[in-house]
């Protein structure tokens, strides 16, 4: 019904109202929650996958890209509030609230001993895996979405213990399985000798 | 009604005869020791119960519980007839009877010789009165009596014959699973509270654009006006609907503001409702989970009564508090401590009978067990009349397990004898029988109880008995905390842990033999700073006061130091993943209302981490910053020390370090230990007996085999010629005990190896 703003600083008049700015968060956020969704719903919407090939979660932590075996995600979740433990290895950044759970959260940089710079953004999202008794949460910078791989597609790396390989696209593929079964995990296993 | 398959009813089955053999122990021991007050009742009720049971024996087709019932049954029935009188014999082979049944029940096989003797005691016994059995049965009159008795005994609150109430059984997992869904509910609610804080967010959020509204509505006004006086314009038309639409903008705003306002209004109503009936929910949750002190008491009944038999001792045990009401968990963790207590009375304790009777004591030992309830604690005793901690016999055990030098015991206080009787290895028993004697009983106790976050103390006169206290929280999952700042983290330590909270100025610390010291109420006592214990920054700079938090435990008391002291609350108890419970000094982690996790410390592990008192674990907080964790392969390390203060302090250094510890108490046995282990370093005092550590050096450094084995000296002595002694003799290094601290004796060694 508007054909000419005039000199109105409709701009300035939304912002100042408040409401529309708002909205068009809200829009916005609805639109970024749709897309991931359908990313997240891809995979069953394609053409069902060959019996032998796996379907990975990709998350990016630093610069590297992982991929864990979706059987073994519990959930992903953003980071809320981390409370530290003290006396924990450094891969444990603490613990945090996850629908009334306490769920340790676990930097993998620290696990693998990568180097860490100071970064802008600490990782803010948490990929939820569960395997040998443990649920853990490892953070990660973006949960990229699954996708389909074929083992053929894994190739190998060498004296890698926790990782099945490395994709076409560089993304390793960490056996979590084993992982998690490392007694490095488990604080005090070496040293339970009481008092 | 559904019919239940075959395994629901057996599930049910080994439930009832479980009970039906508890009241059978406790009716037997009330006859056997003379405590019914009605023996004819207590005789009647294990008539019936042993009839009871052979009728559920036979429906599910048990017939060897089924067999031995009807003999049980039988010789009650005698009995209650007077044809027959319950000796000690006969009182025997009915125990024989319930343990052949308490087998079944456990799944345990019976030797087919020891059953088939046992059986055919049985017959015998029955065999022989069977016709007053019948006879008895027979008469009518008993059961009106039976009503009668069964009232008294109640009300005398004996274990028998508690009044049942009419109810369900519910398996304890079925009720955690409960408790777990309770504490999602308290989280779901939390949730709630926090959308009414939104609410109230939006409302302020309507206050600000109504100030902005008001502020441009006079600009509005009067371009409102300016447009009703002026000639039809282009603009005119389209900015009267604009005007027009901003005025219905209003309206609709102030309109949904009132809706929200009302929301706000009745959410927080539902939040309340909901949180009330949450509690309410929680708290009933909780009682179910409450069992009677009683129904683990049968079975301690029997053992001191076996015990006491085995060992020749006549010991009478008295109970305390039966019907106090407790959580099934605790309960059942409390119960191997209390056993352990029992033992350890019996065997300990309680003075063989002759002995007794020349102390001018009665022949009877007395074991007291009671239990109550204190504000948000029970309180277990167990409590003996024998002859109390033997001072001097405890301190020729410890020498024996290496606890202590020889030449110390004499000057072993008794909070010294207290602590150690705690230690792993230690008994005074001079012949290890089959029970206890084989020290594992206290460091079992201390254990278990502290796992319940209880504590245990213990009071003994010399000649007139010893007292353990046990005391436990009343409910596990909910827990008073105080809540404390260190550097930019809240922890939470349990308030029953902690003994005062204060400031002092900074100019009155002091240090004695190096370490920070307090004096508060004029009671000595070493300040720890909890940053450097659980590796945080410090937050604040240097400040003129310091804020302390005393924390008392093994009779001891220490000053933390914190940054700051918030409040305290209640805390709803989370339990940590496996991958982290064990971690030193935590006991678990809560949540708070803000849905924030708080973590809660263990404040024995915090007293026991003196003397060290360096930072133990590295730092993890920033990125930026990554300690390196790689843990040290761990070192192998011999500390040769004749006193036990030193060597337990350098074991504590040492191990908080990463350093696998052994200790030899002088030269001889530590050069044994060397020929059987292999060490990484070895750290000897100089002056010791039989061996000194000068001769050890010798020795070590002219060994083919050890010659490359670092020594360090430790020693008190300050002499010089002592020193050069030592070098000579080839130590690698060497520390005086007046310079010793840990921080030094770690840079050493890692300067030796």
């Amino acid at each position: 019904m508007l054909q000419k703003p005039g000199s109105i600083d409709w701009e300035a008049v939304w912002k100042s109202l408040n409401w529309d700015d708002a909205q068009r968060q809200q829009a916005a956020e609805r639109e970024r929650l749709r897309q991931r969704a359908h990313q997240y719903a891809a995979p069953a919407a394609q053409a069902p996958t060959p019996e032998d090939s796996r379907s990975l979660l990709t998350f990016t932590l630093g610069h590297e890209r992982y991929g864990v075996d979706v059987m073994l995600v519990r959930g992903v979740r953003a980071v809320a509030k981390i409370a530290r433990l003290p006396g924990v290895p450094a891969f444990y950044r603490g613990v945090t609230n996850v629908r009334g759970r306490i769920i340790t959260v676990m930097d993998l940089r620290y696990f693998f001993d990568i180097s860490i710079e100071p970064e802008a953004l600490p990782p803010g999202e948490m990929v939820i895996v569960r395997s040998n008794d443990l649920e853990i949460g490892l953070l990660a910078h973006q949960v990229n979405g699954i996708s389909a791989v074929s083992p053929a597609a894994i190739r190998p790396v060498e004296h890698m213990p926790y990782m099945a390989g490395l994709t076409d696209e560089r993304v390793i593929v960490l056996q979590m399985a084993w992982l998690l079964a490392d007694e490095r995990l488990i604080v005090g296993s070496a040293t339970s000798s009481g008092q | 009604m559904t019919t239940p398959s075959d395994a629901d009813l057996l599930s049910i089955f080994w439930v009832e005869v479980g009970d039906y053999l508890q009241t059978l122990n406790n009716g037997l021991l009330q006859i056997e020791t003379g405590a019914a007050e009605n023996e004819a009742a207590v005789l009647r009720e294990m008539n019936r119960v042993a009839h009871s049971m052979k009728g559920a024996a036979r429906a599910v087709g048990i017939s060897i519980i089924e067999t031995i019932a009807h003999y049980l049954e039988a010789i009650f029935a005698a009995a209650l007839n007077d044809r027959l009188a319950l000796t000690p014999n006969l009182c025997d082979l009915l125990y024989d009877g319930i343990d052949l049944i308490q087998n079944v029940v456990n799944g345990v096989e019976n030797p087919t010789e020891i059953l088939a003797a046992a059986l055919a005691r049985l017959e015998q016994t029955v065999a022989a009165r069977a016709p007053e059995t019948r006879q008895h049965t027979a008469r009518p009159a008993a059961d009106s009596r039976r009503a009668a008795s069964t009232v008294e005994l109640a009300e005398t609150g004996t274990l028998l014959l508690r009044p049942a109430e009419d109810g369900v059984r519910v398996p304890v997992s079925k009720l955690d699973r409960l408790s777990g869904e309770i504490s999602e509910l308290l989280v779901t609610k939390m949730h709630g509270e926090e959308r009414q804080r939104d609410l109230y967010r939006l409302q302020r959020l309507h206050h600000r654009w109504q100030r902005e509204w008001r502020s441009v509505r006079t600009a509005y006004i009067r371009l409102a006006r300016r447009l009703q006086n002026q000639a039809r314009d282009e603009n005119a038309a389209d900015l009267a609907a604009l005007l027009e639409f901003l005025e219905t903008n209003q309206h609709y705003l102030t309109e949904t503001n009132r809706h929200i306002a009302q929301l706000a209004r009745d959410v927080a109503q539902y939040n309340a409702q909901v949180g009330a009936l949450v509690e309410q929910l929680q708290d009933d949750v909780g009682r179910m989970r409450l069992v009677p002190f009683e129904s683990i008491l049968g079975g301690f009944q029997r053992m001191v009564r076996d015990l006491a038999r085995d060992v020749g001792k006549s010991i009478y045990l008295d109970l305390v508090g039966s019907t106090v009401e407790l959580d099934k968990t605790t309960l059942d963790a409390l119960r191997e401590p209390i056993m352990h207590l029992l033992r350890n009375a019996v065997d300990h304790g309680i003075e063989p009978g002759p002995e007794r009777t020349r102390l001018g004591k009665p022949e009877t030992g007395r074991i007291q067990l009671a239990v109550e309830q204190r504000g948000k604690e029970i309180v277990v005793r167990v409590s003996d009349d024998g002859r109390g901690l033997d001072a001097e016999k405890i301190s020729r055990a410890a020498q024996a397990a290496g606890l202590v030098g020889p030449q110390e015991s004499v000057v072993l206080s008794e909070e010294e004898i207290h602590s150690l009787i705690y230690q792993p290895g230690l008994t005074t028993s001079e012949n290890v029988t089959r029970l206890s004697g084989r020290g594992m009983g206290l460091d079992i106790v201390r254990t278990r109880v502290e796992s319940l976050r209880g504590r245990v103390s213990v009071q003994s006169i010399p000649g007139q008995g010893t007292t353990f206290t046990l005391s436990v929280p009343l409910v596990l999952s909910r827990l008073s905390c105080v809540v404390l700042q260190v550097g930019d983290q809240n922890f939470a330590v349990p308030s029953a842990r902690v003994s005062r909270m204060l400031k002092i100025r900074r100019d009155q610390v002091f240090t004695a033999e190096g370490r920070d010291m307090v004096q508060i109420h004029g009671q000595p006592m070493p300040i720890l700073s909890l940053h450097a214990l659980l590796g945080i920054a410090p937050a604040a700079p240097d400040d003129d006061e310091i804020t302390l938090l005393v924390l008392a435990a093994d009779e001891r008391q220490i000053a933390f130091q914190i940054d700051a002291l918030h409040s305290e609350q209640e805390l709803v108890l989370k339990p940590l993943g496996r991958e982290v419970e064990n971690a030193h000094y935590i006991s678990g982690a809560a949540l708070l209302g803000s849905g924030d996790v708080i973590i809660v410390l263990d404040a024995n592990d915090l007293i026991r981490s003196t003397p060290a008192a360096a930072p133990v674990f590295p730092h993890t907080a920033d990125p930026d910053d990554p300690a390196p964790n790689a843990p040290p392969s761990r070192r192998r390390v011999l500390i040769v020390d004749d006193s036990i203060t030193t060597r337990t302090l350098e074991k504590h250094i040492l191990e908080t370090a990463g350093f696998d510890v052994s200790v030899a108490i002088d030269g001889v046995e530590a050069w044994t230990m060397l020929a059987e282990n292999a060490f990484d370093v070895v750290i000897a005092d100089v002056e010791m007996p039989n061996m000194d550590g000068l001769e050890l050096t010798r020795r070590i450094k002219n060994d083919g085999h050890l010659g490359q084995l670092p020594v360090i000296l430790l020693t008190s002595l300050s002499r010089p010629e002592q020193r050069e002694a030592g070098l000579k003799a080839g130590a690698d290094a060497y520390v005086m005990k007046s310079q010793f601290d840990q921080a030094e004796l770690l840079r050493i060694i890692q300067a030796v190896m």
